[in-house]
């Protein structure tokens, strides 16, 4: 065969398929024979027509199952509040130039995304199964949100997978996690209750607000840059270690407990299993 | 390499060598061939879906009295490309945590 042959084969093949861009594909193949100019070796490449063709199909197959969807402008429909319910896969929420929504890896028919009562709903929209191939992997839910977009309201649950936020604004948030690590950076509430089954909870930020945080099972790990005082707190763990600042306790049903005069917010944690620390640095 | 390349870092290759630059079809391959063995079969695919999405535009330029098809980066494809980066630091990290500490043995 030579690039002659090939290309008139290929095209041959294209008109028995049903390939939308014949042209293009042609063309690209013509191309990359003139400017190889090495015949044999772009032949020994490229493998047979119908090979050739037969990837680009597996890979639009591939496509049709892990499309991406975006939601832009939100903000004119004047959302204010957002709740993700997902059973697979990691939620991400970041800062980003606008609200915009990605669905990374997620078969279309998977999940959906609706508006109503100035709240945006992400969701799973099949029952909790282990669905493991090749892209599925990492199912991927990503928002970012504006910097200057001061939510009122955010809930998140998430079955199996992490749910990472950074850099957000929002007044009451909301998280239960069944099996993954929560994690959250410079997320800045007035409330946060964060309930967690089994995986890490994480919180490095200025201002968390009032915390409620529950584990089941897995450590708590909290870094706030405030004084100290801007806190009560109680913490406990059934089985592990408290450590707060300098103090530490460690046994069974173990806990420590502070109250300032001067504080404004208010910190519970609880973990049945697994340590608690918890520090203040300015 | 022993390591699998998987569909989204092959684009974000792809995306990476067009971040430096335009470049046609077979410039294209050779860039992403010095750094990963991937067959030109598997290429098109790639260009294809990411100029479906919207990631790549391509325009026509001459050369030796024929025209050139290039690809280039749109906005998008520029986000795109700048997602993978995070991504791929964050996973390069994770993975150092436990694989780098067997470098003292390689070396």
């Amino acid at each position: 065969m030579n690039k002659q042959t090939y290309i008139k084969e290929l095209q041959k093949a294209l008109q028995n398929g049903n390939e939308a861009d014949q042209e293009d594909i042609i063309r690209y193949v013509t191309e990359y024979f003139e400017d190889a100019e090495d015949d044999e070796q772009v032949l020994k490449e490229l493998g047979t027509p119908q090979e050739f063709l037969a990837n680009i199909q597996k890979d639009q197959a591939e496509q049709i199952e892990t499309k991406t969807e975006e939601i832009t402008e939100m903000n004119d429909n004047g959302i204010q509040r957002i709740s993700i319910c997902v059973d697979l896969g990691d939620v991400k929420i970041e800062k980003g130039k606008e609200l915009q929504f990605q669905a990374i890896g997620v078969p279309e028919k998977e999940y959906k995304t609706y508006t109503a009562q100035n709240t945006l709903y992400i969701q799973s929209t099949y029952r909790f199964h282990f669905r493991i191939s090749r892209n599925s992997i990492r199912y991927l839910y990503r928002l970012t949100v504006p910097e200057n977009m001061w939510l009122t309201f955010m809930e998140i649950e998430c079955k199996l997978g992490n749910v990472v936020l950074s850099d957000i604004n929002v007044k009451e948030l909301q998280i239960k996690e069944h099996l993954g690590d929560i994690r959250l950076t410079r997320v800045n509430c007035d409330k946060m209750k964060l309930i967690q089954k089994m995986g890490e909870i994480d919180y490095v930020g200025d201002h968390p607000g009032d915390m409620v945080l529950k584990n089941a099972m897995g450590s708590i790990d909290v870094t706030i840059h405030d004084d100290e005082t801007h806190y009560n707190y109680d913490c406990s763990a059934a089985m592990g270690s408290v450590k707060i600042n300098g103090d530490t306790c460690e046994g069974i049903n173990t806990s420590l407990k502070r109250t300032h005069k001067d504080a404004t917010y208010s910190i519970e944690a609880k973990n049945r299993m697994g340590d608690i620390k918890l520090r203040f640095q300015k | 390499m022993v390591f699998q390349l998987g569909a989204s870092l092959l684009d974000a290759c792809v995306l990476a060598i067009l971040h430096q630059s335009d470049a046609y079809g077979y410039k294209l391959t050779q860039e992403v061939k010095k750094i990963i063995d991937v067959s030109e079969s598997t290429l098109y695919p790639v260009l294809r879906r990411l100029t479906r999405d919207g990631c790549l535009e391509t325009y026509d330029e001459e050369h030796m009295g024929r025209n050139r098809r290039y690809y280039r980066l749109t906005d998008k494809g520029k986000n795109q490309y700048l997602f993978y980066v995070s991504e791929w630091c964050e996973f390069r990290d994770r993975i150092n945590t436990i694989l780098a500490e067997g470098e003292e043995f390689h070396e």
